[in-house]
């Protein structure tokens, strides 16, 4: 038969109907796709154009791999069906919109056999996977898609439903169709022998769907076919959770105090996120996984990180004539996001590593922060109450260099009689923390942590009063001048001792001395986490091998854990645990304390410990071990809080204690009268 | 408009141990900060300056190490930060004709300044320049108002005065209710860049000396007693020993 194409509809030939039709929706997708990159291109600059070689390697294996999008295999596995059928299929629109000109004139004879066969297959598991879509939405309908409009998201799979099978009529109707490499052409043809005019309905329904496909996309979450591809590419390539200083200088390093000349300081407008932020308004899929993980939305507050990714397109669409005039909006971002939602986040990164195209939902927010502590220095009446103790906290740490603005010669007490070199060149030097200086709870933590060390005969040290607060709750408080400062003075108390190795018991200090305090010297200190250290010892028998304990389950604190990525050393270290608290791992669920949350108020019935506390106690265990301070008073308060009588013990302690319990039985041993034969 | 000038020390962090070595204290390793009641005195400049216009200058009297204080008089919005440049251990009476001699420079009308040090705590700066210059004076003030004039409020015998001030007039500044506003860090790293006026004057050398710094007598133990029986010895040692009852 002719093909479609070349048919006559009255007074219209088939390709002046098709020119038109593809004139008007390509001509509005790019358009559309035009206008998304402008509003993007207007944003800071960032230099993502680094490390060719890893972005390249991540393209491969998380935007064609699917990797993280196959973290939930059901509905992982559906999208790589329709992806990767989408991406078999696509080049057959070239073949139907030159009416086979495409296949027959320019690919070579050899190829086009299989070429047929790809596209077939492109079809047939779009297909399969659009049908377990739209069954999973209609059918088994998950918790989070419930009592949602799913107009957008059914109608947009019956789009593809229909793509799909016209396919296969107009397929029937070619002549010459090949059972071997069009095999459900084929079949189609065989049984159903389609009329010419179902050919010719099916062939325009087709386009017809495809032209309004391409008017949707730019217009709904599907945006993401376009912008997942450069979000996934020019993604963070730094370790999870590292900051951005102030300013960087000519050598990449962060400019010192000394030398720093801004004048704004974090975002308030649009304009303030850099380009690759606000790539993420537009790759966004919609697909609410940062939801589901997201200790804040969990526990009620008002933050949900997938309103703030809609939140930057929104906002960029609503204002965006202003903003191509290179204009400012009368509302700002901050305003759009919400101070309670800016002040809610732990920064725990759930969201980001649950993020199936490399979303980063937390810079957003921290550098909103940056903004109203370093700059506007005024609180939305709604975080007042939130805010204050933080505040009080901030004064602390200037004057103190610790939030609890106890006297900072203080701080090295708590080692009083345990014979450590204090402020002098060790080769490992503990770097407490200022929990573990200051909060009783917590010291017995820093002198087992020493114990310990002494037990495997290190050269160990502390720097006493010249330590100071690693400023991990200032930076992410956003006031990063503090932090800056804070970060310098240790920096050069490391240089005047001499420090080489550092061993911290807090992931927090763990992240920010071992990742962040990079960018402003130090490169070479080495930073572990004490689990870590205590775990390398006793693999080399410097200590006891640990004893396992069946009734002992771990918490893995984000920063340890997922932004650490540490996750066997702390179970190793206590000899293993057999009871796993249902959210563990990379997928741990944040105590609450997080993001300068520890020092912030937070409404008694929207603790997110305790609902941290419920996973815990659902082991069964009877003591959960723990690896960072905060932690420790956050899933104690949170036990307290259901009536719990779980224990809560840090490793260093419960590592400690089994040496002690060792050495005492070696001691009841030695005393015990030898038996002597009658 | 009114040009005002606000006095402010140096001292050691009001948080931190004090070590005495030898017979000087050591200072060596504190951390210095603005005189807590010499904020407060900053923060009433800056609202006089709001209510009537006119400039703040921020005073001290110091080594170059001083300039810490007055460029953080300058991130809470001082005009003009001036340092009279002297690294000698001055006496109260040496001290004050050095500023006062500053102050007719800089054509001060009015000037206030803490109650008193929080290191030496002598409290004689705000009424000795007064004195000096034959201006008003009123200390430990609590709280101010700038309605048409100066009016404010100081503890008297057994209340608390509402007080007219005329200028010129040296005004000493309590706690009270007054709320010293916090820089914001765009304000502190231009205060970074701004430049110090540092005044070369001849000091007259000092009339007393310290001798030593000795620390307080550490305190004696506490006695403690269980039991009634020791009641009645306990009720003697507070009456006759505590003298509390």
């Amino acid at each position: 038969m002719e093909h479609p194409l070349s048919m006559s509809y009255g007074p219209l030939p088939g390709w002046l109907l098709l020119l038109v039709l593809g004139a008007i929706s390509g001509g509005f997708f790019l358009y559309q796709v035009v206008k998304a990159s402008r509003l993007v291109l207007i944003g800071a600059p960032d230099n993502r154009f680094d490390n060719w070689g890893a972005r390249i390697k991540e393209v491969i294996t998380g935007w064609l791999g699917q990797k993280r999008v196959l973290e939930d295999r059901i509905a992982g596995g559906i999208h790589v069906l329709m992806f990767w059928g989408f991406l078999m299929l696509s080049t057959d629109m070239f073949d139907l919109a030159t009416a086979n000109w495409f296949s027959h004139n320019l690919l070579p004879d050899v190829v086009r056999g299989p070429w047929n066969l790809i596209v077939e297959t492109g079809y047939t598991i779009a297909l399969i996977g659009c049908c377990a879509a739209l069954l999973r939405r209609v059918v088994f309908t998950p918790e989070k898609l419930k009592g949602k409009s799913q107009l957008e998201g059914n109608f947009i799979l019956v789009l593809i439903m229909t793509i799909t099978l016209t396919s296969f009529v107009v397929e029937a109707g070619e002549a010459g169709v090949s059972s071997t490499w069009e095999p459900i052409g084929a079949w189609v043809a065989d049984t159903m022998s389609p009329s010419t005019l179902l050919v010719v309905a099916s062939y325009w329904m087709h386009m017809l769907a495809i032209s309004t496909f391409l008017f949707l996309i730019p217009l709904s979450k599907h945006m993401h076919l376009v912008m997942a591809f450069p979000n996934v590419f020019f993604h963070d390539m730094r370790p999870m959770a590292t900051m951005e200083p102030l300013a960087r200088g000519e050598d990449g390093k962060a400019v010192l105090l000394d030398d720093l000349d801004i004048e704004s300081f974090g975002t308030v407008n649009y304009t303030d996120l850099t380009w690759r932020n606000l790539i993420d308004g537009w790759a966004c899929t919609s697909c609410a996984r940062c939801q589901d993980v997201c200790p804040a939305f969990q526990s009620g507050k008002s933050l949900n990180p997938m309103q703030i990714i809609h939140d930057v397109r929104h906002y960029a669409n609503d204002n965006s004539t202003a903003l191509m005039a290179g204009e400012t909006p009368a509302q700002d971002i901050i305003a759009r996001f919400g101070e309670e939602a800016i002040w809610a986040c732990t920064t725990c990164h759930a969201c980001v590593e649950a993020c199936p195209i490399y979303i980063d939902h937390v810079p957003k927010l921290t550098d909103a922060r940056r903004h109203l502590m370093m700059e506007r220095m005024e609180f939305d009446e709604s975080v007042e109450e939130t805010i204050a103790p933080l505040m009080a906290t901030i004064e602390n740490l200037e004057s103190d260099s610790n939030p609890y603005g106890l006297p900072a010669h203080e701080r090295g007490d708590w080692a009083e009689g345990l014979d450590v070199k204090v402020a002098e060149p060790a080769e490992y030097i503990y770097f407490a923390g200022c929990a573990a200086s200051f909060d009783e709870r917590n010291k017995k933590v820093a002198r087992d942590t020493i114990s310990v060390m002494k037990e495997a005969g290190l050269d160990v040290g502390i720097l006493g009063m010249q330590e100071g607060c690693s400023g991990d709750s200032a930076r992410r408080a956003g006031n990063e001048y503090l932090f800056q400062m804070l970060a310098e003075t240790n920096l050069a108390t490391f240089e005047e001792i001499g420090v080489k190795k550092i061993v911290a018991s807090c992931p927090h200090c763990f992240h920010t001395l071992g990742k962040e305090y990079k960018d402003y010297g130090g490169e070479d200190i080495e930073v572990m986490h004490h689990s870590q250290l205590i775990n390398h010892l006793q693999q080399e028998g410097k200590l006891p091998d640990p004893k396992h304990d069946p009734s002992v389950t771990f918490h893995d604190p984000c920063y340890l854990g997922r932004i650490g990525g540490e996750l066997d050393a702390p179970r190793n270290a206590i000899g293993g645990v057999d009871v796993e608290i249902e959210r563990h791992g990379k997928q741990s669920f944040c105590c609450g304390a997080g993001g300068a949350q520890m020092w912030m108020e937070e409404d008694a019935d929207q603790r997110v410990n305790v609902i941290r506390a419920k996973e815990i106690a659902e082991t069964g265990a009877e003591t959960v071990a723990v690896g960072c301070p905060f932690c420790s008073t956050m899933v104690s308060d949170g036990l307290s809080a259901i009536d719990s009588k779980m224990e809560v013990k840090d490793i260093a302690e419960i590592v400690w204690e089994q040496i002690k319990a060792n050495d005492a039985a070696i001691e009841a041993k030695k005393a015990a009268p030898v038996q002597t034969e009658a | 408009m009114a040009n005002i000038v606000v006095l402010v020390k140096q001292v050691p962090d009001t948080n931190a141990k004090i070590v005495v070595s030898g017979d000087r204290v050591d200072l060596s390793a504190v951390k210095k900060v603005m005189s807590p009641y010499d904020e407060f005195a900053v923060e009433t400049a800056l609202q006089h300056r709001e209510a009537t216009g006119g400039e703040v200058t921020a005073l001290t009297l110091g080594g170059a190490g001083a300039d810490k204080v007055l460029k953080d008089a300058k991130a809470i919005g001082v005009d003009h930060i001036v340092r009279i440049d002297s690294e000698a251990e001055l006496d109260s009476n040496a001290l004050q004709t050095a500023i006062t001699s500053v102050l007719s420079e800089l054509g001060a009308e009015v000037i206030y300044c803490g109650k008193s040090a929080a290191d030496s705590g002598a409290g004689s700066t705000g009424p000795g320049i007064a004195e000096r210059l034959g201006w008003a004076s009123v200390s430990n003030v609590t709280s101010v108002a700038f309605d048409g004039g100066i009016t404010v409020v100081a503890p008297s015998e057994g209340g608390n005065a509402r007080i007219s001030v005329s200028m010129p007039a040296v005004i000493s500044c309590d706690k009270g209710n007054i709320k010293v506003r916090k820089p914001n860090v765009k304000g502190i790293m231009q205060a970074k860049k701004a430049k110090v006026d540092v005044k070369s004057i001849s000091v007259q050398a000092s009339s007393v000396a310290v001798v030593s710094h000795s620390m307080p007598p550490a305190k004696p133990a506490g006695k403690s007693y269980e039991g009634g029986a020791a009641a009645a010895e306990v009720a003697r040692l507070l009456r006759d020993e505590a003298n509390v009852i």
